[in-house]
């Protein structure tokens, strides 16, 4: 059973008992209106089987293949975050899945981007056959390919690295004993929120890393 | 009967036990899909009555703004792009509904599963279609703009009938603070915002990698879309050239544009350049989502339509002497025949016209379809 189902089970879903108010049904009845059209509109195109047979490849392409491809990627990382942080040496934020954020986020949103520009990328990189003219498909498209590649892995190693090792750079030891600026970082914010905190427990205040003199 | 019970042939969905497949995360990234696809959804019903008027809408298309396709069709394809990441990332949070235990608990629940796939099948093929549109890659059988037209409406009714169905779990995880959101684990609370911080630099990355194509100051960065402004003939894309029409170079001394109306007349080329000439600043903009603006020069089509005695407002017939193609004839309405930005082009960017490009003449018109911009036109024709 997946948290969601755990979740709707506490309560939080309240599909089950709400009432069909006019304009949920007036949206519904809309929808299966604009679906009859676009039956009648497929009646009318000329190669139907041919449509149908690409619609059920589309759906089973996503469900069978590339959703559960997806899903091992993000199991592999977490894995790999796992390890990272038990292995992790003290001082060094503890692997990938460590301290202060951590690195899996990063990661994670690094393979998201690449995989969205790959996308993106395969109808000219993977096309067959010369285009019409020189203005279509103009480009060296496997180049810039890697190219992008190239910088989200420089933004990702860069936006780990600053997570990881460069405080603000106002919050000096002194500095940040004072009131206010007890006060402006009594609650981190959400991206340097540790998971202890985030998942309720006391607020640490993100001065006190540097008034213990060192990083957790 | 009793060893039966422990036969292990029951099938048995699979876990996931991974965080973030909930309703709150499929809530914030689905309304940054469903105004992508609404968008999608708007703008490709205005580039279809742009393309195809019906009769009732032929007389009333406004030539004003004259950038008006340029946006509606190039937002179509930036945020059909945009929409690739938003709809697997969707897709993935909402992935373990598809083991839902039991399949099936009555019959509106099966219709809706139905609806569901539809809505899901109908995403993945509007975004492949179209994304392979772009790139003038055609590997089905059908005939691409009715099955992606028609396609559009089925999915956008499977969209709507699945917010109708879904309208209290979406209100119940709208907001932070929603009672649905509150009862997810708090912790997952900076995981999900680090996922949609990565979902929305995907967007971002997709864009900034492919609008160039379009938006002309984003060039630099297109690293990714099929077109790029500074490729074509005089500096401008071109997607039929004059050896795929059938036409070649024509022979600007034997070229006669004919002009049919109450006062028909012929007029060489020699003839045209020697008429009041205007120059207008135009974008040539295309279905496949590419524009470019330029500047053209030539007579007004407004001026050649007087001197043959058509009333005002009249419609017009223009037709090129490409010999086949479904474009070969495009019709003006009435606004963009009197509009005094359309004219029969003879220069672009202070050029003479390249093949490609139309030459001799060409027609050029504020806020309309780069196909119905008809070149090597040999005749008008007033209705």
């Amino acid at each position: 059973m997946s948290r969601q189902a755990e979740a709707d089970e506490k309560g939080g879903n309240t599909s089950r008992g709400a009432g069909a108010g006019p304009v949920r049904v007036l949206a519904g009845a809309a929808g299966v209106a604009l679906m009859g059209t676009g039956v009648s509109l497929l009646l009318d195109v000329r190669d139907l089987t041919g449509v149908l047979v690409w619609l059920g490849a589309a759906l089973a392409v996503h469900d069978v293949l590339i959703a559960p491809l997806v899903l091992l990627a993000g199991l592999a990382l977490t894995r790999v975050g796992a390890r990272g942080a038990r292995g992790g040496v003290r001082g060094t934020c503890g692997g990938v899945r460590g301290a202060r954020g951590g690195a899996r986020g990063p990661v994670r949103g690094a393979l998201l981007v690449a995989g969205a520009l790959t996308a993106v990328a395969l109808p000219p990189l993977l096309r067959p056959g010369d285009p019409a003219n020189s203005s279509v498909l103009p480009l060296d498209y496997l180049r810039n390919w890697l190219l992008a590649l190239a910088a989200v892995a420089a933004v990702t190693t860069a936006l780990i690295a600053v997570r990881h090792f460069v405080r603000p750079p106002f919050v000096r030891r002194r500095f940040a004993q004072r009131p206010f600026v007890r006060r402006r970082f009594a609650r981190r914010p959400w991206w340097w929120r540790t998971r202890a905190e985030a998942a309720g427990g006391p607020p640490q205040r993100a001065a006190d890393d540097v008034s213990e003199g060192g990083r957790r | 009967m009793v060893g039966m019970r422990t036969l292990p042939v029951r099938p048995r969905p699979p876990v996931f036990r991974g965080a973030l497949h909930d309703a709150r995360t499929a809530t914030r990234i689905g309304r940054w899909l469903g105004i992508a696809f609404a968008i999608c959804f708007v703008t490709g019903l205005i580039s279809h009555v742009l393309q195809h008027p019906p009769p009732w809408a032929a007389d009333a298309l406004p030539s004003r703004p004259v950038w008006g396709y340029r946006l509606t069709q190039g937002l179509h394809v930036a945020s059909g792009i945009a929409a690739v990441p938003l709809l697997l990332t969707k897709l993935w949070t909402v992935y373990p509904r598809l083991f839902a235990w039991p399949p099936v608990r009555s019959a509106a629940h099966a219709l809706e599963r139905l609806s569901v796939g539809v809505l899901v099948a109908g995403s993945v093929f509007e975004l492949v279609t179209g994304l392979l549109n772009t790139a003038q890659w055609y590997p089905w059988p059908f005939s691409f703009v009715p099955a992606h037209y028609a396609v559009a409406w089925l999915t956008t009714g499977a969209l709507l009938l699945h917010l109708a169905v879904k309208a209290p779990e979406i209100r119940a995880h709208w907001a932070r603070r929603s009672p649905g959101a509150l009862a997810l684990p708090a912790a997952d609370g900076p995981d999900r915002r680090s996922l949609l911080a990565a979902v929305a630099a995907a967007v971002g990355a997709v864009t900034l990698t492919t609008a160039g194509q379009s938006f002309t100051p984003l060039g630099r960065t297109d690293l990714l879309a099929p077109r790029h402004p500074g490729h074509g003939p005089q500096g401008l894309p071109v997607n039929r050239t004059a050896a795929a029409a059938g036409v070649g170079r024509v022979p600007g001394a034997s070229y006669r544009l004919t002009v049919d109306g109450p006062r028909p007349y012929t007029l060489t080329l020699d003839d045209l350049r020697a008429l009041p000439q205007h120059e207008v600043e135009l974008p040539i903009a295309c279905v496949e989502g590419w524009s470019k603006s330029a500047r053209w020069t030539g007579v007004r089509v407004a001026d050649l339509l007087e001197r043959a005695g058509a009333p005002r407002p009249a419609r017009v017939r223009v037709v090129s002497l490409q010999p086949r193609g479904a474009y070969r004839v495009s019709e003006l309405g009435r606004a963009h025949a009197h509009d005094p930005l359309t004219l029969l082009a003879l220069r672009l960017n202070g050029e003479e016209l390249s093949p490609d490009h139309g030459y001799p003449v060409r027609l050029i018109a504020p806020n309309r379809p780069g196909v119905l911009q008809t070149k090597w036109v040999g005749r008008l024709e007033v209705l």
